[in-house]
This record gives structure tokens, sequence and C-alpha cells, in this order.
């Protein structure tokens, strides 16, 4: 029945008695083709991952344990007083604190805009996909062309956020220079740029709950609340578990925005993590402190990323 | 006696819907609309009123200017030159490793799966400072290598294959094996022309992540001439910030965006596909 290659080699090996040289070079080839083919297709993968995984992560603890400094190359160990250095580091507990609140604004806010427009483009309409796509299409801009669009949207004399304020009778806001807004103009822009992602995986989890459900609540007289509250709610849990772990771990490593639209500022207020590794790393050349803090970093999400991990590996089955 | 039919009051409440909704997503759009215009306005007239909606009057002056007095174009090849090499490359070697996984009974292979899987927890803000020393170290720095390289062979890629791959009918690779063909032959001729529609979900995004790659870029490459576009628009802010060149940085914007929403629209299906395979 079966000629699959394993079992091609069994039958030959099981045929010979003594053998040459060559039989016995033929015998090992066969009897180990699985392995050797399998290591050869997985060879140029492996290449990949240990140059750019396995030795990388090795070497950056190596680099954390340094004073390591590029433009005069010093390279001197000094064990592990770059970690020691962190908690002290006034930057290190803002730009923390900065992420967090980025963290703590964006994240629940994508989950509720994410989950009402899933809501809204969910109807059995014509028409709906336009919707759908005009909401997940600012998802597909890089980070550049986000942050210089909304550089200017939200510049105070001639941004269009600016001609409605003025419209309107009020004053308008000088968002990215006001310690106060910088924070809350980076979340608005980061929103507007990602809530495609949730509103899909909504979407999904909401196409996936079983109609006969609503049906039949339907018929024991439930409300539209009470459908909500006890059907689609707890039908989108996988949803809300995904997306919350996303988005969290998307949050910390918040960089791009930042960089393009405050560069940090005003004061620091809008300097994330990333932001401060890079800056400490690239722009003062201190690559051993940048390394220790990039650790923190990859620690400090390491929960999060094991159930992301466990959520997209156990998922498509 | 004014009444309205219950069918009535249904077409009245789903126009009311459509209504609103539209002016919600008209509002989500004014960014695009406002800057995509402005580009198509001439300088002059944006400095007049800078809040037009429609392009009024139409001129291609700041495209003119982008297209011959800057970088914008170079840095276009460059970025299409790196996307599409990452996107070849990585579904190359991703399909060859899947295949190892989901076909060949390699020895070790219980072990080395879980551990390529476990490369999907580690965020490369973790090992961009390591890299960078390493291309430093090799002499690659700007150039496309560096760009191209690290992100080949991504866990996740290869989880994705795997999992299709192991969904393929056994048959038809029994019946090529019958008539004497080997392990390649039928990576080639059987699995990967049945991959196609995978292959495909897993590219746009290996496109759309190397296309809008921004912290890489930015620290591997200083030299302008090799510079993508992503971040090469960073730079013009320089020259370019101030408001008497508010069209041409936008058209120098737009200009960046146009491969991935053209992307967008002709893959439209596949992306909202490859989101749900992510988290079902």
């Amino acid at each position: 029945m079966s000629t699959t290659p394993e079992f091609r080699a069994q039958q030959w090996s099981a045929g010979t008695k003594s053998a040459t040289i060559g039989q016995r070079w033929e015998r090992f080839w066969l009897r180990n083709r699985d392995t050797i083919q399998g290591y050869l297709f997985l060879s140029p993968q492996l290449l990949f991952y240990i140059a750019f995984l396995v030795i990388p992560i090795f070497y950056g603890a190596w680099i954390a344990l340094h004073r390591w400094d590029v433009v005069g190359t010093t390279r001197v160990f000094v064990g592990l007083s770059n970690f020691q250095r962190i908690p002290s580091d006034e930057n290190f507990v803002s730009s923390l604190k900065n992420t967090l609140i980025f963290t703590l604004g964006a994240g629940p806010m994508s989950i509720l805009i994410g989950l009402l427009v899933a809501l809204a483009v969910n109807k059995p309409y014509r028409g709906m996909g336009l919707y759908r796509t005009l909401f997940y299409l600012p998802s597909v801009l890089s980070v550049t062309v986000v942050g210089l669009v909304w550089l200017k949207v939200y510049n105070p004399e001639y941004g269009i956020l600016a001609h409605v304020f003025r419209s309107l009778g009020l004053t308008p806001l000088r968002w990215l220079m006001e310690p106060s807004l910088a924070m809350p103009a980076i979340v608005i822009t980061s929103l507007w740029w990602g809530v495609g992602f949730p509103m899909l995986v909504f979407l999904a989890g909401l196409q996936d709950i079983p109609q006969e459900l609503y049906e039949a609540a339907k018929l024991d007289g439930a409300g539209t609340w009470a459908l909500f509250r006890h059907i689609t709610i707890p039908g989108l849990q996988r949803a809300f578990l995904f997306i919350f772990v996303m988005t969290t771990l998307g949050s910390f490593q918040v960089f791009g925005q930042v960089y393009v639209m405050t560069g940090g500022g005003p004061g620091g207020y809008t300097r994330t993590l990333v932001m401060h590794v890079y800056e400490t790393s690239f722009k003062y050349w201190q690559l051993g402190y940048g390394s220790a803090m990039a650790y923190v970093l990859f620690f400090l999400m390491f929960g999060l990323s094991l159930i992301q991990l466990r959520l997209m590996t156990s998922s498509v089955e | 006696m004014f009444t309205i039919s219950p069918k009535r009051l249904r077409q009245l409440k789903k126009f009311i819907y459509l209504m609103v909704l539209s002016l919600i997503a008209a509002v989500w759009m004014v960014p695009v609309l406002w800057t995509v215009s402005n580009s198509f306005r001439p300088e002059a007239a944006i400095r007049r009123d800078s809040a037009a909606l429609l392009p009024v009057p139409f001129s291609l002056e700041n495209w003119q200017a982008m297209v011959s007095s800057s970088m914008v174009p170079r840095w276009f090849i460059n970025s299409i030159v790196v996307s599409f090499s990452r996107v070849a490359l990585d579904l190359l070697v991703c399909s060859l490793a899947a295949f190892a996984f989901a076909r060949i009974p390699f020895k070790g292979r219980e072990i080395v799966f879980p551990l390529v899987l476990a490369g999907m927890m580690v965020p490369y803000q973790a090992t961009f400072i390591p890299i960078y020393l390493m291309m430093a170290k090799l002499n690659w720095l700007n150039t496309y290598l560096a760009l191209i390289l690290p992100a080949v062979g991504g866990p996740f890629g290869v989880f994705l294959l795997t999992q299709f791959f192991k969904g393929i009918p056994r048959e038809l690779e029994e019946a090529a094996y019958l008539d004497g063909a080997g392990r390649w032959t039928v990576f080639w001729q059987i699995i990967m022309p049945l991959s196609v529609p995978v292959l495909t979900t897993l590219g746009i995004f290996a496109f759309l992540g190397a296309w809008n790659d921004f912290l890489w870029p930015l620290i591997s490459v200083t030299n302008r001439e090799m510079l993508p576009i992503t971040v090469g628009l960073q730079y013009l802010t320089t020259s370019w910030g101030d408001f008497k060149h508010y069209g041409k940085i936008m058209a120098a914007a737009w200009a960046g965006a146009i491969p991935v929403v053209i992307f967008f629209f002709f893959f439209q299906r596949q992306i909202v596909r490859g989101i749900v395979i992510g988290q079902r």
C-alpha cells in the first residue's frame, strides 16, 4: 500500500545481508534518508533562525553586560551594572510610565471602537464591505505616512482640526506641543491607524456565533441588550482575549508614531520605552545599556508573549 | 391620519442607519481625503485656504516637483527591491522548512518544531542591537542585504505553512512516489502549486511588513541613497517640513503609500482571511 520513501528504505535494508562499502553507504543513506533530507529542507530556515534570532539573543545578553560604546569602541565588562542602573534612570521610569499610559489609553479604546465598528458593519445590508474596507484602509499605511498625515491634521494653524475648532468658535489646540495633549494625540492617531485589526477579528468572531442562538433567544422574548449581553459578548470571548494580547504587545512596542510626530517631546512626555532604547543606543551610542533595557522590555512582555504563542498555535487545528 | 407601513418603517430605519454610518466613515476618511487633495493643489492655493477637502484648483506641480527634485523615486525603488526580495526569500525558506515539518519524519522533529515556534515570542526590539552590531561587523550596514535578510524565515510563516501542508491529502504524493519521484519533485510540483492561496496570504503580510518596516531601516541605513521610502520620508521633513512645502510632502507621503494601497484593494479578501487565520 504505502510506497513512501520510509517504507522503501525498510524493504531495502531487510533484503540485504552482507554488504560492500558501497552497499553499506547505500543502506546508511536509505535508513537515514528522512533525517538527512529533513534537515536539508530545513537548513535554510534554520540558518536564518540561528543567525538572526538565536545568536542575537545570546549576543544581546553579552552586550548588556558591557559598557559598549560604538563611537569610541570601548568595551568594558561591567557585569550587571547596566541592569542596576535602570531603576534610577529617570528617563527609563518616565518612558515606562508613558508606555503604560499609551497602553491603557490605546488598548481599551481599540477594543471598544473595534467592537462598535464591527457591530455597525455586521449587517446584512448591501455595501457593508465598502465600510469594512474604509475602516481597515489606514492599517496598511506605513507609520511614516500616518505620522506625516496626522502632523498636518494636528497643526494648530492650518490643520484640518484647527479649522474645525475655529468654525465652532473655539481656539485650536496645540495638540503635539502641549504636555497634557501630546500623548492623547498619539493615542488618537494610533487608534485611527490600527482599529481595522480588532474590527476584522471581531467581525470574524461575530460571524462564528450561530444565528440559531439569537433566534431561539428571541422566541423566549429576549431584548436586544439581553441578546448582546448573553450571546454576543460570551461568543466573542476568544476574540477579546486575542485582541487584548495583541494590542497590549503592540502598545508596549510603540515607537514609529512617536518618532515621526513628536520625537518624544514635548519635554519627554511622549518618550516611550522603545524610543528610549533607540535614543540610548543610536543617538548616545550606549549600546550596552540600551541592550540591557531591551532585555527588560522583552521580560516585561514575556507573559503576554507566551499567551500569544499559545493562542496562535492552538488555533489553526 | 399619517401612518407608515412596517415595511416602509424598516426601509426608513435602514436609510437612517446607512446615512449615519456613511457620515462616520466619511469623517474617518477626512485625514486621507484632505491630505491627498492638498497634494494636488498648488502650494499658493494651500496657503490661501488650507481647509479644502477637494483638489481645487487641480494641479500636478507638487507631484512633479517631488519626482524631479527629491530622492523619493530612488527610495521607492529601494523599497520595491527590498520588499519583493524579502517576500520571495521568506516564502521559499518558510515553505522548505514547513515541508520538512509536515511531511518528513526526521529525527529531532518533535524538538526542533516547538523551538522554532518559540521564536514568535521574541519581539524584534529585543534583538535589533545585536543584529546591528553583527551587520556592522560584516560591513553590511547600508546595503540591501541588511534590509532583506534579518526578516526572512519567520516562525509564524513556518507554522502557518506547516499547518496548511499537513492538511493536503497524501494520496497525490503517494502516486508521485510510486512513479519514482523524489521529495524535491513532490515539493515543487505537488505541494507548492496546491498552496498558492496560503502562500498568497502569507506573501501579502510579508510584503506589507517589509514595505512598512521602520525601526530596522532607520538604524541600519544612514546612507540616503540606500533608504527605503518609509524612512526616507522622515528625512524629507527636515527640508520640506514647513508649511511652504505642504503639498510636496503630502505628494511624497502618498507616493510612498501607493503600493500598499494597490495591494490592499487587490488582495482585500486574502488580508481579511489572513487576520482570521491568525486568531482561529
